[in-house]
């Protein structure tokens, strides 16, 4: 493909990510240094009641925001440097917490609150999304066919479900007096609340993307396995493979780059996690990133949003999901320069670096990119 | 366990709180306190009704797509489709919550025994969604953000998705990994950006517009967040659905083009 029909395919959605993505993070960042205010005025003002006797007077020096022509507060924006960030990271608490020794201390600070909650649902949910999504996709698979369009479609419904009322389903299961917190109760003989301290909001949390993930990554992998070579298959039997050994030599492998691509997409989805604070109604205990965000930008009763640390934590959380990718991502750079410098001659299996090659190569390919490259992977996987 | 949470807020949805949130979950599923006030369902209602569901998911299955294939013109059979799919719901509506609940009531007065109420069945919550919440209106925002969605993702992503996929060149890799990022953003991230501009679209827009110029915050409200539309295709539509029709078989593509129409219906819906 030349150069110039590249350019006109891509063009649309290059002009739109431009217009409405790289731009408003350009402003993100820019507003992260300023800090817009109403301007305050200190005035005397003598307020006065009516009395019996008169009037009873009193001179109070108050401060009070300047209303402009339109009757609106007057603001000033100012370039305040790093403070934004100094706001949202509140580094002398946390020097201090850690002077105390005290965990605690360090907890209360909101953003440290919500980046270890964001993490630790990010990596938690990873590993139970990849085997039980790799469990449901494997009973899929060995399920009768005459049954498995209905089992497919009773697999995807967590999926298809909008985030919230999925969450709420959850939570209505274990809220108050629900069914499973009184089978629980039941069981361990002892009362529950669930939604008393957070680290049962965590588990339902974890819970609920687990359930509604899994369906994805089952389907993800499904697809898979359909391309999974029968020849390579039959060899392992014959060769005398169990089961389990078939399954962690002769799949598995094969399923490798598709591991890296759900695994990929679920560090975006559950770093951004959000719609599980909104369905659980986990302010109180536990918040996110995206939460804390979305509560700065929230205005307060004066109608005042506090968009500059709004940017600092937008900022920050930015970075984050970077350095999270920056693994995956370093990966497929190292493919691409592997690929131009020795081609695809060393594809054998044994081989690290051209197990690493297809590894990578798959998510490229399905995230939409050099196809011809694969083929060549398949090629010599083939002719192995 | 897939299927259970959301067959739960079914049972739950038409009973009353106070048996929807039962301890018990027998009590739950009959609702006998929603019986006493005079709202269920008797044996010959659960028949009728299931065996009309049944009957309908067999027309879907068959019959409909016969009709469609014989009555759709030349070349137009998504469009037949279109029209098939929704005369079809549109009857199922009016049979189903229409013709079937008046002469269900007619039947059960003289039915007897079979015609008195088992199960605990309230629609009131419905109906108070439906015609005292508005609900038709979140509907309508919701269709309109969707239709939004997978018009502008399908086209644009699909475009983009071809021409990167045939270039093996670095700036095609480099706008992968850009799209990567953009695609792993918070949306707060993006709202924050937009933000400033909604509040201060009057000034703006002011030398256009004149005097009227609008303020997105305000006067469109909810609306606004139509802008977010624009949003998630590009983060997600570029990067995900590929051109990889050459590689996979057909029905692995279907799954493939469902499972990113499905995540685009629900995270839009989801506003």
């Amino acid at each position: 493909m030349n150069q110039k029909t590249f350019l006109a395919f891509i063009g649309p959605s290059v002009v739109m990510m431009v217009l409405f993505i790289a731009l408003p993070l350009a402003t993100v960042l820019k507003q992260s240094f300023y800090v817009t205010q109403p301007v305050y005025q200190t005035l005397e003002v003598e307020t006065c009641t009516p009395t019996f006797t008169g009037q009873l007077c009193v001179k109070e020096i108050k401060t009070i925001p300047t209303i402009g022509d339109n009757g609106k507060m007057i603001t000033q924006t100012s370039f305040v440097g790093f403070v934004n960030y100094q706001n949202v990271l509140e580094l002398p608490r946390v020097i201090k917490a850690f002077a105390n020794n005290s965990w605690r201390q360090f907890m209360v600070i909101d953003f440290w609150k919500a980046l270890r909650f964001t993490l630790s649902f990010t990596l938690v949910t990873l590993p139970l999304v990849l085997s039980f999504g790799l469990i449901i996709a494997l009973c899929i698979n060995n399920v009768a066919k005459s049954i498995r369009g209905p089992v497919i479609f009773v697999s995807l419904l967590p999926m298809i479900i909008t985030p919230v009322i999925g969450a709420l389903s959850i939570r209505w299961l274990f809220i108050g007096d629900g069914i499973l917190t009184s089978f629980l109760e039941w069981w361990l003989v002892r009362d529950i609340s669930m939604f008393a301290q957070a680290w049962t909001i965590e588990l339902m949390m974890m819970f609920y993307r687990v359930w509604h993930v899994a369906p994805f990554a089952a389907i993800v992998f499904y697809a898979g396995l359909q391309t999974v070579n029968q020849d390579t298959v039959e060899s392992a039997i014959i060769d005398g493979a169990s089961r389990w050994q078939k399954l962690r030599y002769v799949i598995l492998p094969h399923l490798m780059p598709l591991i890296v691509f759900v695994t990929l997409i679920h560090l975006m989805d559950a770093y951004r996690v959000f719609e599980e604070v909104v369905g659980f109604s986990s302010q109180a205990h536990v918040i996110s990133l995206q939460w804390l965000t979305y509560d700065f930008l929230t205005s307060d009763l004066m109608g005042n949003r506090s968009i500059g640390r709004a940017s600092a934590s937008s900022m920050l959380t930015m970075i984050g999901i970077t350095l999270l990718l920056i693994p995956v991502l370093r990966g497929v750079w190292m493919i691409i320069r592997v690929s131009d410098y020795e081609g695809y001659k060393f594809n054998t299996p044994t081989n690290r670096t051209s197990f690493k090659l297809i590894f990578f190569s798959n998510i490229l390919v399905y995230c939409g990119c050099f196809p011809n490259f694969l083929d060549y992977c398949y090629k010599c996987k083939a002719s192995y | 366990m897939a299927a259970f949470p959301i067959f739960w807020i079914t049972v739950i949805s038409v009973k009353l709180p106070i048996d929807a949130f039962n301890s018990n979950p027998l009590n739950v599923i009959f609702g006998p306190v929603t019986l006493t006030q005079g709202k269920g369902l008797s044996f010959i209602d659960i028949t009728v009704g299931l065996a009309i569901i049944l009957f309908t998911a067999k027309l879907t299955t068959g019959w409909l797509g016969r009709m469609v294939n014989k009555y759709s013109p030349n070349g137009y059979l998504g469009f037949g489709w279109i029209i098939g799919s929704m005369a079809f719901g549109i009857s199922f509506i009016v049979v189903f919550f229409a013709i079937m609940p008046s002469m269900l009531s007619v039947l059960n007065d003289y039915a007897g025994e079979l015609g008195n109420n088992i199960i605990g069945f309230s629609t009131q919550h419905y109906s108070t969604v439906w015609f005292e919440r508005d609900f038709i209106n979140n509907f309508k925002n919701s269709l309109l953000v969707t239709t939004g969605v997978v018009t502008i993702s399908l086209t644009f992503g699909t475009l983009a998705g071809y021409g990167l996929s045939r270039s093996g060149s670095n700036l095609a890799f480099w706008i992968l990994i850009i799209a990567l990022i953009f695609r792993a953003l918070p949306h707060s991230v993006l709202v924050t950006g937009y933000l400033p501009f909604f509040i201060n679209s009057a000034e703006i827009l002011r030398p256009i517009f004149g005097d009227a110029a609008p303020t997105f915050m305000e006067c469109l409200g909810q609306r606004s967040l139509y802008w977010l539309l624009l949003i998630n295709p590009l983060q997600s539509g570029c990067c995900v659905h590929s051109s990889k029709v050459f590689h996979l078989n057909l029905m692995k593509l279907l799954e493939w083009m469902d499972a990113v129409i499905f995540k685009h219906l629900d995270e839009s819906l989801c506003l």
